[in-house]
């Protein structure tokens, strides 16, 4: 694990070169960046692809990372704006749909020590995403898996804090009635009024 | 008891840890009490909990071979670059020095040629008449700029009548 001043460090040798700096911050923060990808784009293949520009961006310096212990903050930034400049990129070509026809993203699998149960809610889940906005899903993604806050999240997307955060509820909201999971009764009844 | 079942955005914030303090104890104390919430809180935990426990996909180390090649590729012509950059900031620090010298070193020998070289206190005049006979050793425009400052410090540190005597060649 690497601390947030040893990134700092690492991002900067990385810019000047340091072939293991760079290899070391790949490592480390590289497959979060693209399990992102993967959700935000529903590629696979191309994922691939924008976490190369992503890491080239820091390798060359681009993207204006300054330091003060928020390398990964800014590295997934970075990631949203790529998988962002690939949608309006396809989206400009019409040919959205046809892709995510042709390439869906595979169900990635639970950690081999999970219970069958959970194996199956993992299912249940990624349908629940794949039917969603991919920018529901890259909201939940950024939440609930990589637990950023919503002030951060809105510093990586633009977005508002209030908009992420409809988002994850209502992605949660789905993801309860998918899993036929009762929240209870509607505020301001009583349980024995609803009995 | 709490007998009003929080609205279902305030669990997902009560499982997803965004309320404050009051809040949440709020919540705590409305789960003590009520199974169907504490079941409904429950099943959301598990399933966050699955989906954080989800492997990440292996990576691809060609990425990381495209990009410590191209990492080589854009370093090493940058390290020429500045390695030619020091070595011709080093020549013309070298070609300065070497002019400077040269105009001071000239400079001064045009000043005891020229001119009559500062009058020590008790020196007769004409001690100094060998050296206005010279012939300059360095074009006039080479030397002047250095001449004046040069001379003053001639005439301060060194105005004793030895100074005459000495020659630049």
């Amino acid at each position: 694990m690497i601390d947030p001043q040893e990134a700092d460090r690492l991002a900067l040798l990385a810019r000047q070169g340091d072939a293991p700096a760079l290899a070391r911050l790949y490592r480390e923060f590289a497959p979060a960046v693209l399990a992102y990808l993967r959700r935000a784009t529903g590629e696979p293949s191309a994922s691939e692809d924008l976490l190369h520009d992503v890491f080239l961006h820091l390798m060359q310096g681009r993207g204006g990372y300054t330091g003060r212990g928020r390398f990964r903050q800014w590295l997934f930034a970075l990631a949203v704006n790529a998988a962002r400049d690939r949608a309006r990129r396809l989206r400009s070509q019409s040919r959205l749909a046809e892709s995510l026809a042709q390439a869906p993203t595979p169900a990635p699998l639970p950690s081999a020590d999970v219970s069958i149960a959970a194996r199956e809610t993992v299912r249940q889940i990624e349908a629940m995403l794949a039917d969603l906005p991919a920018e529901y899903a890259a909201a939940f993604h950024l939440r609930v898996r990589e637990e950023f806050t919503y002030r951060e999240m809105a510093e990586m997307t633009g977005d508002p804090e209030g908009t992420l955060r409809s988002r994850v509820h209502h992605t949660l909201k789905r993801l309860r009635d998918r899993l036929a999971v009762s929240t209870g009764r509607p505020e301001g009844k009583t349980e024995s009024e609803m009995s | 008891m709490n007998d009003r079942h929080p609205i279902p955005e305030r669990l997902d914030a009560y499982v997803l840890e965004e309320l404050g303090n009051a809040a949440r104890r709020e919540v705590a104390a409305h789960l003590d009490d009520c199974s169907t919430c504490r079941e409904s809180v429950a099943a959301l935990q598990a399933a966050l909990a699955a989906y954080r426990s989800v492997e990440l996909a292996p990576l691809a180390e060609r990425t990381l071979d495209r990009l410590l090649l191209l990492q080589r590729a854009q370093g090493a012509p940058a390290r020429a670059q500045r390695r030619r950059l020091f070595a011709n900031i080093a020549v013309a620090a070298a070609v300065a020095g070497v002019i400077f010298v040269g105009g001071f070193w000239a400079g001064l020998a045009a000043q005891d040629a020229r001119s009559p070289a500062p009058e020590p206190l008790g020196a007769p005049v004409r001690a100094s008449a060998p050296a206005q006979s010279a012939e300059p050793r360095a074009p006039a425009s080479f030397g002047t700029p250095l001449r004046v400052t040069f001379a003053v410090a001639h005439v301060d540190r060194l105005g004793s009548p030895a100074i005459q005597d000495t020659t630049w060649n």
